[in-house]
């Protein structure tokens, strides 16, 4: 832009006034603060300003208000989605506090189970698979021969406040085992029901009911009740000795009944005290061999 | 000459009493737009210097009168950034086959001069005593100040431009030729 040097000089000259100017009423202002002159412009400049600020305020006030319910609104949605998340992250911490409390309700339980064995080895593991289809009734256990695991060894499982029978091991390796359990069909167990000494038959599952134990052979004579404790008997004779010790507990009788076809014996329905489609640990009894 | 000062007189008195009353109502984020440093900017590009001093010593010091600040404060910022504003920006040499530099652009140095009307408060105050804590006072109101200058800039240079119409813009008046 051309300039000619008179307007150059003006132009500097009323910036340096109002340099100085501000510089001035800026020292000024430090040194009185509120009181003196220049606190005294403020308070004029002020009360010159207010009705116009009044008015300014005023004439504003719906877009300020409309601003402010836009951005409450906008703020609520925010809390709502705060708390939706909150809410979420309680929920998880809660199914996990309550798995956790579970666990250790379950372990807690097979701790007492395990000292109620008396000389009876055990080793704790806990269950890798579960047999996908209705085919097979098996676990997988993480454990084998290297733990002392052998065919044939009993597996209990935790339950409320004890343990209960789940079935025998078939088959292992070094670092596995496989269980079958009392609900497969050929598998028998020799059980009685607790005291009643002479109550003393084999346990299998019943045949046509999904999670249902049968004790069967059990004479028409020996009384047994609903809600009788069905536990193993663990015979032992000269030659035979049965894979489970006694005293194991495997059920609650639910129902008693005579037998149709030979009309001597009871068939006794037991319900499980272990829960065959959520078992996580288990322990292997390592009986006397 | 007199109507510019006249003009420029309500402007300051309307955008200092709108940037006292109204503005810090509407911020979301604190640290309300500086709409005296619009003005300012406005008039340094398409007025000159001196006008965008005096509205910027004028707008200042009703700034301060309101909000019973030091008095002469922002009036130095502002006449700072007239002054630097109105040197630099009109600093571009003339393309060829052009009288003049073609004029600048508003939006950018109304950026410039917010950050520095920002800044220059920041120092102002630190000069005279005040030790704010740098974090709070960039995010609350730095940077939202800057923020929202900028964006009210979209709607008030537009409007200003129109009240001081540059002059003739002689860039787009071809050199003549001469023999």
């Amino acid at each position: 832009m051309l300039l000619s040097k008179n307007r150059i000089i003006r132009r500097r000259a009323v910036v340096g006034l109002l340099l100085a100017a501000s510089l001035t009423l800026l020292t000024l202002s430090f040194r009185q603060g509120s009181s003196g002159l220049v606190g005294e412009i403020q308070r004029d400049a002020v009360s010159v300003t207010a009705p116009f600020a009044t008015i300014a305020h005023r004439v504003t006030r719906p877009a300020v208000d409309a601003w402010n319910w836009g951005s409450g609104l906008a703020s609520a949605h925010d809390s709502t989605e705060k708390l939706k998340h909150l809410q979420a992250r309680y929920g998880a911490l809660q199914v996990q506090s309550q798995q956790n409390a579970d666990e250790v309700a379950r372990l807690k339980a097979l701790l007492h189970f395990r000292s109620t064995l008396g000389e009876t080895k055990s080793v704790a593991g806990q269950v890798l698979e579960q047999s996908p289809t209705a085919y097979q009734n098996t676990i997988t256990i993480d454990i084998g021969t290297s733990a002392g695991v052998a065919v044939n060894d009993p597996v209990v499982a935790p339950t409320e406040d004890s343990g209960a029978l789940v079935g025998k091991v078939v088959q292992v390796t070094p670092g596995q085992a496989v269980v079958t359990l009392l609900l497969d069909p050929q598998n028998y167990v020799t059980a009685g029901v607790q005291g009643e000494p002479n109550a003393v038959g084999l346990i299998k599952a019943a045949s046509g009911q999904v999670g249902i134990l049968s004790l069967e052979l059990i004479p028409n004579a020996v009384h047994v009740g609903e809600n009788d404790v069905v536990t193993t008997a663990g015979f032992k004779t000269d030659r035979l000795a049965s894979y489970y010790p006694p005293g194991i507990p495997i059920g609650r009788v639910t129902s008693v009944s005579g037998n149709d076809t030979t009309g001597d014996t009871k068939v006794i329905q037991v319900t499980p005290f272990a829960d065959f489609r959520n078992i996580t640990d288990v322990l292997v009894l390592e009986p006397k061999r | 000459m007199i109507l510019d000062g006249v003009k420029i007189g309500l402007c300051v008195f309307v955008l200092a009493i709108l940037e006292v009353a109204a503005t810090p109502q509407l911020t979301p984020f604190g640290g309300g737009p500086d709409l005296i440093i619009i003005l300012v900017v406005a008039l340094a590009l398409w007025r000159g210097m001196e006008a965008a001093a005096i509205a910027g010593f004028a707008g200042g010091l009703l700034l301060d009168a309101m909000t019973f600040e030091h008095l002469g404060m922002q009036s130095l910022v502002y006449v700072g950034c007239a002054w630097a504003i109105a040197t630099y920006a009109n600093r571009r040499e003339a393309g060829p086959g052009m009288l003049e530099p073609p004029p600048p652009r508003a939006l950018p140095w109304l950026v410039i001069g917010a950050t520095a009307a920002q800044f220059g408060n920041l120092v102002m105050h630190v000069l005279l005593g005040d030790h704010p804590a740098a974090g709070i006072l960039f995010w609350h109101q730095i940077a939202p100040a800057i923020l929202q200058t900028t964006l009210l800039g979209l709607l008030f240079l537009p409007l200003l431009r129109r009240i001081f119409r540059p002059s003739q813009a002689l860039s787009r008046v071809p050199r003549i030729a001469t023999a």
